[in-house]
Formats: structure tokens, C-alpha cells, sequence
């Protein structure tokens, strides 16, 4: 239908630069007539003045001459007729006649010129009402032309784009209604199936994601259910507390119990995993203390500190506060410092430090261990990577501490590294963008 | 201290493991509750010093006990979570509960953590 539009519009276009045509051609006819109408005019006013001072007294040859080559340039019958009466009268003796000729010739020529002069004044007001009206119909096809264009192109068009860019901001519902039956309108209608099924998309993709995380509570639920019970027997087992037992089974007791607690961190690994790579689960975000995150991981792991005789050492920072969500800092510290305590010398101090890197902040995790290779350092991070080196960790983990640290930091908008040396111990750090320091007045702050 | 301790658990085995860590390592005396419905009517009916719930249970589950019970009003018994938790830190504080303790437990450790939780609570009371 824009097509029928841009035809009708080509036709109207078309007729108004015919009309306009039409106008010069007739403005440039009259402008031609005019000319010849000058011409005329000059003519008359040369024989006038020269008649005028005519006297046949005073006959004058080339006068004579002269008239009868102007008869010539008359195209009309009348006036030829009255020049070469007069000229007969001139050359004959007859004053009245001559008299007579040249008042009959002044007053022919008089009447001439003024018609002549009336007819110029005519076709300049033509040529005038011509050109006013051109210019209006002009004006009017321009105006006209603009309305169309602007309702039935410019317009949709303005319209689809608005709304493609409130798409793209996440506003997938709207439909426009009833489109019409051109090219815009099919565009109207693609983008309304578009809409359709991006929403769809998201729909499907919605209970895909609960469905996962429903799966993941049940797994949850079902595996550490019997966990509890195989943990606890073996614990109540070797509690003694059913009696003293015999060495070699108090080993096996020993055995078991290591592999079921190690089988329980490999699920909580499964299973943390699992929900970073789902995304199902929200970062709640809000201003925490550093100091309380620490002491709560150092708390957290105080068994294992006991059990592996090593202390942690920090600097309280009591101003510093960072925007980020509680449980997963706290995760991501836990399996720093786990990893730390498993690889430290008895008796050995872990430090931990809290340094503002002017946009970032950097939390750092130092143990006195053997220290990681470069070789190693790069590839820590990955899936499954446990150490390489002679020296095993005091627990054995399951490769995925380090990952899903990283995972967690860089959810925050973080980094995370390390720098260590062979022999000499290792620094584990991570760095988040959005800290700052309490004693900013309230109003000063802005949440991240 | 001795204490009459309501277990509401519906897994055999964990049941019975938790009854006999709770009654050898702390000298418990413990009742066993295999579904919701149950553990409601026994809390209902008789006097206890501390109510351990698991929270995924037929019938009723934890949550819905502790609300039932927490319903008749100035219910003094302390109530404790079980859970597996897998969806984020339970928030007990709406519940009334006292405190939850994480499963798959440490038995060694189940006694000192019922000590814990209770004594934090009659810090906080006082």
C-alpha cells in the first residue's frame, strides 16, 4: 500500500510539474507576444515622428524611400493600406489629399499602438495570476506531500523505533495492534510475533531454571541424608564410647570417616557448583563490615586451625565496608584460608590483610606453604586442579575450592590471583570494586 | 544437663543414630517422632526440654510444626532445626526457633551444638 501511496504522490508530483510547465510556457508565449508587440509600438512611433514633421512643400526623396520600405514591415491589410495611400498622396500634388492621407494614417497608427499597449497590459497580469498560481500549487503539493510522508512513514516508523528500544530495556510484552496491510505493517506484525516469542523464551526459560533448582534441593536433600547417618555412625564408633577397639579397626574407623567428610565437601563443591553455573541464585548485595566476614571464616574453620596448629593473624580494618553478598564472601574467604591451613607448616601464621588499592579493594591471604610453580599458577583456577607438588595438604580437597572462588569474586565485579614463590609461601588474593570506608557521613554515600 | 529431647525425623537411620549419640554422648532421653502430625501431637501432649525438627518430614513438615505449635501461644519449649540446606541460610529468626544445626552432622559435635545454641539463647533472654 506505501507503494499505491508513493505512485498517487509520484502522480500528483507529476501533474503540478505540468501545470508549472504549462505556466513558463505560457508565461514565456506572452512574454514573446509582448516583444512583438514592442516591436510594433516602434515601428508606429517612427512613422508618427516622421510624418508629423512632414510637409508636402518640402518633398523629401529618401523620405520616400524610407516609407516605402516601411510598408514592408506592416503585416496588416489597414495600416498597409493607409501608409501607401499616404504615400501616393505625398508624392502627388494634392494638398487636401495629403492632408487628408496623413491625418486618416496618424490617427490608424494611434489607435494601433494604444490596443497594442492594451494587450501588453493584459498579458502581464496573465503572466502574473500564471506565476501566483504556480507558486501556490507548489506550496500546496510540498505541504500536502510532507503530511503524508510524516503520518503514513515517518510516524510508524518513529514509533517501531521507540518501542524496539524499550524491547531492548526488557519491555518485551507490548503488541501493537491491528497492523495495516503495507510494509509497515508487516514490519508491525514481525515485530509482534518477535515479542511473542521472545517472551515465550523467557517464559521457558524461567521453569527451566526452577525446575534445576528444585533438582538441586532433592539431590541435596537425598545424598546428605545418608551421609548423616554413615557420618554418624562412624562417629559414634569411634567415639569409644561402645567400648575400646582394637587398633587396626580403629584405622579402618579412621579411613572411612575421612572419605565420608571428604565425600561430603565434594557434594557441597557438586552442588555450589552447580548453583554458580545455574544462576538461578540471586546476589544479594549489601554494605558489610570486612572485619565481621573474617572473624566469622576464621571462626567457621577453627577446627581445622586446631587441628593443624596454625594460627591466623589479622589487622582489624573497622572502617572498611564492602558491597557485596555476605555468604558468598564468606565462601569465597573460607576456601582461601582452608586452602591456606592445609598447606601450612605446623605452627606456622597465616596472615590475612585488608589494602584500599584506591578503586579496588584487595583482601590478602599469605601462608608460610611450599608455594605454587608458575606453571601451577596459572592453572589453579580451573576445574579440578588440586596441588601437583611432593607436598600433600594436610585434607584432600576436591578441586573446585578455587574455582568457585573465582567464580563468586568475578559475580561481584572482582578479581582474583595469586603470587607466590617456591619455598617461601603464597599470597592469595581477590580484589572487589565496591568498598568504602564508614567514616563518610551517611549522606556522603552512595550504594554501588 | 539431662534433658527430655522430642526428635521429629522420619529417617530410620538417622533417627536411631541421633538417639543413641544423644543419649550416650549427652545422657538424653529421647523421643522419637517419625512424621510431622506425630511430633505435633506428641509436643502438644507432653513436657519437653528441647524439640529438634527436621525440616523435610511427611505429613507436616519442620516448618509447619514449629508454626502450629508457636500458634498456641507462649510456647516455652526451645525448638531446633535440622536441615540439609540447600537453599541458603534458613531463616529461623522468623520462625521461633532457637537455632538450626546443619546436616550431615558430626556427632561428636551434636551435643556440644544443642549446648551452645541454648546457652546463647538464655544469654540473649537475660
Amino acid at each position: 500500500m506505501i507503494q499505491n501511496l508513493f505512485k498517487s504522490l509520484h502522480l500528483f508530483a507529476s501533474s503540478i510539474a505540468i501545470t508549472l510547465m504549462l505556466c513558463g510556457v505560457t508565461y514565456v508565449f506572452k512574454y514573446t507576444q509582448n516583444l512583438e508587440a514592442y516591436k510594433y509600438i516602434q515601428l508606429y512611433k517612427t512613422v508618427q515622428i516622421d510624418i508629423t514633421a512632414l510637409k508636402r512643400s518640402k518633398y523629401d526623396k529618401e523620405l520616400h524611400k524610407k516609407l516605402k520600405s516601411l510598408k514592408t514591415k506592416f503585416t496588416d491589410r489597414t495600416t498597409k493600406n493607409a501608409l501607401s495611400n499616404f504615400i501616393q498622396a505625398y508624392s502627388s500634388n494634392n494638398e487636401r489629399l495629403f492632408k487628408k492621407r496623413k491625418t486618416e494614417l496618424h490617427e490608424l497608427l494611434t489607435a494601433n499602438h494604444k490596443q497594442l499597449e492594451g494587450a501588453i497590459h493584459k498579458n502581464s497580469s496573465v503572466m502574473l495570476y500564471i506565476f501566483g498560481l504556480g507558486l501556490a500549487l507548489s506550496l500546496l503539493a510540498l505541504i500536502v506531500h510532507h503530511f503524508f510522508i510524516q503520518k503514513n512513514i515517518l510516524q510508524p516508523i518513529q514509533k517501531l523505533t521507540e518501542r524496539i528500544e524499550s524491547f531492548i530495556n526488557g519491555q518485551y510484552k507490548f503488541q501493537f495492534s491491528q497492523p495495516k496491510n503495507n510494509e509497515i505493517g508487516r514490519l508491525e506484525s514481525s515485530f509482534n510475533s518477535m515479542a511473542d516469542k521472545v517472551t515465550n523464551t523467557i517464559e521457558d526459560l524461567k521453569e527451566l531454571d526452577q525446575a534445576k533448582t528444585e533438582f538441586l534441593n532433592i539431590v541435596s536433600h537425598e545424598l546428605r541424608t545418608p551421609m548423616t547417618s554413615i557420618k554418624g555412625s562412624l562417629g559414634l564408633m569411634a567415639s569409644g564410647n561402645f567400648g575400646q577397639l582394637p587398633d587396626k579397626v580403629e584405622n579402618l574407623l579412621h579411613i572411612a570417616e575421612e572419605e565420608t567428610n571428604r565425600l561430603i565437601r565434594m557434594t557441597n563443591d557438586f552442588l555450589d557448583l552447580a548453583k554458580i553455573e545455574a544462576k538461578s541464585q540471586m546476589i544479594n548485595k549489601e554494605w558489610i563490615l570486612i572485619d565481621e566476614v573474617i572473624s566469622k571464616c576464621v571462626q567457621a574453620l577453627s577446627a581445622l586451625l586446631q587441628k593443624a596448629k596454625v594460627e591466623v593473624v589479622w589487622e582489624e580494618s573497622p572502617e572498611i565496608e564492602i558491597f557485596a553478598d555476605t555468604d558468598r564472601i564468606q565462601q569465597v574467604l573460607t576456601n582461601l584460608l582452608g586452602n591456606a591451613i592445609k598447606f601450612s607448616p605446623v605452627d606456622s601464621k597465616i596472615d590475612i590483610k585488608a589494602q584500599s588499592l584506591q578503586t579496588e579493594l584487595e583482601i590478602q591471604i599469605i601462608d608460610k606453604g611450599p608455594g605454587i610453580t608458575s606453571e601451577d599458577q596459572e592453572k589453579i583456577f580451573e576445574k579440578f586442579r588440586q596441588a601437583t607438588g611432593p607436598t600433600k595438604p594436610l585434607v584432600k580437597g576436591t578441586g573446585l575450592g578455587l574455582f568457585i572462588a573465582k567464580a563468586l569474586v568475578e559475580g561481584h565485579g572482582g578479581t582474583i590471583g595469586i603470587r607466590s614463590e617456591v619455598g617461601v609461601g603464597s599470597c592469595f588474593y581477590f580484589r572487589l570494586p565496591d568498598y568504602r570506608e564508614k567514616q563518610l557521613s551517611p549522606m556522603v554515600e552512595v550504594a554501588a | 544437663m539431662k534433658m527430655k529431647i522430642l526428635l521429629a525425623e522420619d529417617d530410620n537411620s538417622i533417627s536411631k543414630i541421633m538417639s543413641l549419640t544423644l543419649e550416650t554422648m549427652g545422657q538424653h532421653e529421647v523421643t522419637v517422632a517419625e512424621n510431622g502430625q506425630l511430633a505435633l501431637n506428641f509436643a502438644l501432649d507432653t513436657e519437653f526440654d528441647l524439640i529438634l525438627l527436621d525440616q523435610m518430614m511427611p505429613e507436616i513438615d519442620g516448618l509447619g510444626v514449629c508454626a502450629e505449635l508457636q500458634k498456641k501461644g507462649e510456647f516455652a519449649t526451645p525448638i531446633i532445626f535440622m536441615s540439609a540446606k540447600s537453599q541458603d541460610s534458613l531463616d529461623i529468626s522468623a520462625t521461633g526457633a532457637v537455632g538450626y544445626i546443619e546436616k550431615p552432622f558430626d556427632p561428636q559435635s551434636i551435643c556440644q551444638r544443642i549446648d551452645e545454641i541454648l546457652i546463647s539463647k538464655e544469654e540473649e533472654a537475660s
